[in-house]
């Protein structure tokens, strides 16, 4: 009886860490005047490459480890590529926050 | 007759050395300014590059300067340290507006040293494709020469361009001299590095004996291409 609460309590533990994950999606906003691709999440935590999200659209959603980083991207600026830092608009700083456990959606709005 | 005299030199050390205002576009990595005590400096936080393969100079951590100068002479004081075990750091010049066109003395090393000097070019490989096509750049190296210099040590980087000829020293040494007949008659510059941290103290380039950039990094010129976040929604 204990063997089974033992494994019954196991599989409940490995359930409820499973629906923990953290999970991030960049949208980009739909004042964006441009495509964007390459971007990466806290230093290469999470790197969506050669993904282009068009103006008004959502990436794909890629579990992450940092709650905290920086997010770059590629930026076309007609002659060249530029990587461009995000910056928060919340805190006017280069570090974007998300909540741990939960699927987040970062609205990139790329005016340059 | 004295005091003429020093009028005189101040007005044209001034008018010398007066900045012309050099504003530099960060490519790729994470560049600030800093100061410890009166000596400031460029440098940036990030040590690899993201290999995004659109040019050599977004795959790597560079920086350059916004507009075109016309130069014969570049001079600048940097500081490579905290290599991992493939690591570089280059000088780059006669780049026309194109990302992916320049030459470049480039500094590589493992993770003890330097050990390699090379003079390269970027060129485009094909120019019908579309400019955000990615992979399109070459890299050739045309001469190459084995070194050894400290990591961690302040080097004064020196490269002139006299009758067809590309020369570079270091620490007032010169080191390689390499032909170079068709430079643009005004062209971008900057430097780029991966794989290591790098501090640069000055960045000083002169047109004869004109200064054309006397950039010693006490004020942050540089510009940076942002965009902005919010994150819009978070779902339990």
């Amino acid at each position: 009886m204990k063997k089974m609460i033992f494994a019954v309590s196991t599989l409940l533990l490995f359930a409820a860490c499973g629906s923990d994950k953290t999970e991030l999606s960049i949208k980009n906003g739909e004042q964006s005047e441009d495509k964007i691709s390459e971007i990466v999440w806290a230093a290469g935590d999470a790197n969506w490459g050669d993904e282009e999200v068009a103006p008004n659209s959502i990436s794909s959603s890629k579990e992450v480890n940092e709650t905290t980083g920086q997010i770059t991207c590629g930026i076309f600026n007609g002659t060249n590529y530029d990587e461009a830092t995000v910056i928060s608009e919340s805190t006017g700083t280069e570090t974007v926050s998300i909540d741990e456990g939960s699927s987040n959606v970062v609205t990139i709005t790329a005016s340059y | 007759m004295k005091r003429f005299l020093s009028l005189l030199c101040l007005f044209s050390s001034q008018f010398l050395f007066s900045e012309d205002g050099v504003i530099w576009q960060q490519v790729s990595g994470s560049w600030k300014i800093d100061k410890i005590g009166e000596e400031s400096f460029l440098y940036d936080l990030r040590t690899n590059g993201y290999k995004f393969n659109y040019s050599e100079l977004i795959n790597n951590n560079s920086i350059r300067t916004l507009a075109s100068y016309k130069y014969d002479r570049i001079s600048l004081k940097l500081n490579a340290y905290n290599p991992v075990s493939q690591s570089s750091v280059a000088v780059f010049f006669d780049s026309p507006g194109d990302y992916r066109e320049f030459s470049a003395f480039r500094f590589s090393g493992s993770k003890t040293e330097i050990t390699k000097i090379q003079y390269i070019t970027s060129r485009v490989k094909d120019t019908t494709l579309p400019r955000d096509r990615k992979l399109n750049f070459e890299i050739k190296t045309l001469e190459e020469k084995t070194i050894s210099l400290p990591y961690s040590s302040n080097h004064i980087i020196e490269i002139s361009f006299k009758k067809n000829r590309t020369v570079l020293s270091i620490n007032e040494k010169e080191i390689m001299s390499v032909e170079n007949k068709d430079r643009p008659e005004a062209s971008q510059l900057g430097i780029y590095h991966t794989g290591n941290l790098l501090k640069v103290f000055y960045f000083e380039v002169f047109d004869g004996r004109k200064p054309v950039i006397m950039d010693n990094f006490s004020t942050d010129t540089i510009r940076r291409s942002t965009v902005k976040a919010t994150v819009e929604k978070k779902q339990q």
